[in-house]
């Protein structure tokens, strides 16, 4: 097919009518409220490229790949009742990288589009605000982004297949759907659990934030999490428990000395249903410990984290802790205050609650599969998460092309968790190699 | 390559010391071995420091409201009816309109709030007026004083927003204006009183201020002398 048929069809295709607006998805309906000038929930995923960017093209990539993918062209409105998303119409402006990225966003100063392109020689990188979509989605957004990127620099046609999506095809209704809605169902489990302990830490000035990136080879990875019979998410979460509770150990405080040590874990409800929605679909489980029980060795750890994974992670009790939230939202007071009233009630809220019940985050995009022709062209991945209102430490790993990069996001001084970290994978024979936004 | 002496990672090439363990890097081979492309340093992200204007607006806007009810509920009391509690009024919108509603504003011209203060100013001295209206000052003095009052702040506003034009010729139109804003008021101050057309005082402020301006404009428009005085008279 010629490049002037491409455009064209292009072009038809993008006539296809596409919504003008749509309700926020269930997980999202928190974020605006919460967010403030000193933070943002946004995550960060980039790419290393073969070879340095040219802008210009960059620009043209992101035009088809917007009118691909409609959703992620949309800016927050207000309603009366609740907040809304609106089609834009263009492309936010490439930015340069920086180092402290995700610390700041201004949607106005972004065209009020809710993500952000950066570019620095050869790494590609878009930052999301959480309430367009999820890891899965933005990692979808990426990879397409860069497969029409290399299409149009390369003349490399990327076949779909997984997170690349063909930018020829119209954008699909399922693609845009609130698939929490979708699939919610009237049994609901309630959310109640027991504060989860915080580690201590002088904070970061405003706007600073540390990222320390560790890669190692995923093949030892998997082996160390095999040999005790482990997945590599089971194995890592267990290994951070261990970390945070022989911290607390330090704890002046005899009542933050009893609190259990809990890891939030994302999970990807896209694995449970037949679902293309590229909006917010995750849950998560909280898999700890009860450290005022005694020291737990690894293996104990391990035992207790993989048996609640094991229980947590079903589509029966998954689909139960969003239908709660979900009936949460349904809820018709709720539903009919207005948005000027719920608006600083679910910002306190979300302050007082949000990260109460867990001590830090460990996402796991898994190990990310991409065509051989893209393969050339991309280096690695890496995947971020924005600094936490309340949690010091947050991290997340992804695994492409035989390396798992792990980043720690940080807003509080030092790196006990990350040092702690990196040195037992060494210890058990797993290479590290360590990056750092703090020169 | 280099490794941390403490943690066992990998560092990478552009670390200067473990962002583990703050460890320096020491490499006496660095130097020799740096065929790395060099580094792009990236700059720190800050938001520009901003001040809640919406905020300051609503706070200064309660903070009226105090003393305003405070004399109503003190005026109502004592006299059943609202008569000197209505100054009170008239001068906190005439504040709210003239300093505050102008901090609010964003990208909006200045002539609706020049239009807003005129129109507001010349409320209140109608709420005097009704209160106290003997000799019928209002329409033949109070309305045509602020309305000119008005008029010029709006035209010294076009003048000085004019970009292209030279300070100099901007200064030279400022001073004309005010010249004839002076006769205006002479004229309609003496026309109240005297009931008679004709300048008084408003000769011995207006001649220099037009000679003054006569002189900034003929300046302006030669090149010469302009650059005569940028010359001599930079600061």
């Amino acid at each position: 097919m010629t490049e002037q048929r491409k455009t064209k069809d292009r072009q038809t295709q993008s006539s296809v009518p596409a919504v003008d607006w749509f309700r926020l998805d269930n997980a999202a309906k928190i974020y605006p409220p919460a967010r403030s000038r000193y933070w943002s929930p946004m995550f960060r995923l980039s790419a290393d490229l073969s070879e340095e960017i040219d802008t210009e093209l960059l620009k043209s990539a992101l035009g088809h790949t917007l009118a691909r993918l409609p959703s992620f062209s949309c800016r927050l409105r207000k309603g009366f009742f609740w907040y809304y998303l609106e089609r834009v119409e263009g492309a936010p402006d490439i930015l340069p990288d920086v180092s402290n990225p995700m610390t700041y966003f201004n949607v106005k100063e972004n065209k009020n589009f809710l993500f952000r392109v950066r570019c620095c020689g050869s790494k590609l990188a878009v930052e999301f605000f959480h309430v367009v979509t999820d890891g899965s989605g933005g990692m979808t957004f990426l990879l397409t982004l860069i497969a029409e990127y290399v299409r149009l620099r390369y003349g490399v046609t990327v076949p779909q297949s997984g997170h690349v999506l063909s930018c020829d095809d119209p954008p699909k209704a399922e693609e845009y759907e609130d698939s929490f809605l979708k699939y919610a169902r009237k049994e609901t489990m309630s959310r109640g659990e027991r504060p989860a302990y915080h580690l201590p830490g002088a904070a970061m000035p405003p706007f600073e934030v540390s990222y320390i990136s560790g890669a190692v080879p995923t093949e030892l990875l998997q082996r160390a999490a095999r040999e005790r019979d482990a997945s590599v998410t089971e194995f890592i979460t267990a290994l951070l428990i261990q970390i945070i509770a022989e911290l607390q150990t330090a704890e002046r405080s005899r009542a933050k000395r009893k609190m259990p040590v809990k890891v939030s874990v994302p999970v990807d409800l896209r694995r449970f249903y037949p679902t293309k929605t590229l909006r917010n679909f995750s849950s998560y489980v909280n898999p700890g410990i009860e450290t005022r029980l005694g020291e737990h060795s690894l293996e104990e750890i391990l035992v207790q984290v993989k048996s609640f994974m094991k229980s947590q992670i079903t589509e029966k009790q998954l689909n139960a802790r969003f239908s709660e939230n979900v009936a949460t939202e349904r809820i018709r007071i709720l539903r009919a205050t207005p948005l000027f009233v719920k608006d600083p009630l679910l910002k306190a809220f979300y302050n007082m609650q949000g990260d109460r019940y867990v001590s830090t985050t460990l996402s796991n995009l898994g190990l990310v599969e991409v065509p051989e022709e893209l393969r050339r062209y991309v280096k690695q991945l890496e995947f971020v998460l924005g600094p936490s209102k309340k949690k010091g430490c947050l991290s997340t790993c992804v695994s492409y092309a035989g390396n798992t990069r792990f980043v720690f996001t940080r807003t509080f001084e030092g790196a006990q968790i990350e040092r702690e970290f990196f040195c037992r994978l060494v210890k058990l024979g797993i290479p590290v190699k360590i990056e750092s936004n703090r020169r | 390559m280099s490794y941390c002496v403490h943690c066992g990672v990998e560092l990478d090439d552009r670390e200067n010391m473990c962002p583990l363990c703050r460890t320096p890097v020491i490499d006496p081979w660095r130097v020799e071995n740096a065929g790395l492309k060099p580094e792009v340093r990236l700059s720190s992200e800050q938001p520009e420091k901003t001040f809640n204007k919406r905020l300051f607006v609503l706070l200064v806007g309660v903070l009226l409201l105090i003393p305003l009810l405070t004399v109503v509920i003190v005026n109502l009391a004592t006299t059943h009816t609202l008569t000197w509690a209505l100054y009170v009024l008239g001068s906190e919108i005439c504040f709210w309109a003239v300093f505050i509603l102008p901090i609010n504003r964003s990208g909006r011209t200045p002539y609706l709030y020049i239009a807003v203060d005129t129109i507001v100013v010349a409320l209140l001295l109608f709420m005097i007026y009704l209160e106290n209206r003997e000799t019928g000052w209002f329409f033949p003095l109070a309305l045509p004083v602020t309305c000119m009052s008005g008029f010029v702040v709006g035209l010294l506003f076009v003048i000085w927003r004019s970009k292209r034009t030279l300070k100099i010729r901007k200064t030279g139109w400022s001073v004309l204006v005010i010249a004839c804003l002076l006769v205006a008021l002479d004229l309609t101050i003496t026309h109240y009183i005297k009931a008679a057309v004709n300048l008084t005082w408003s000769w011995y402020a207006a001649l220099p201020l037009l000679v003054i301006s006569i002189v900034l404009l003929a300046v302006s428009f030669n090149r010469r002398a302009c650059e005569w005085l940028r010359k001599n008279l930079f600061m």
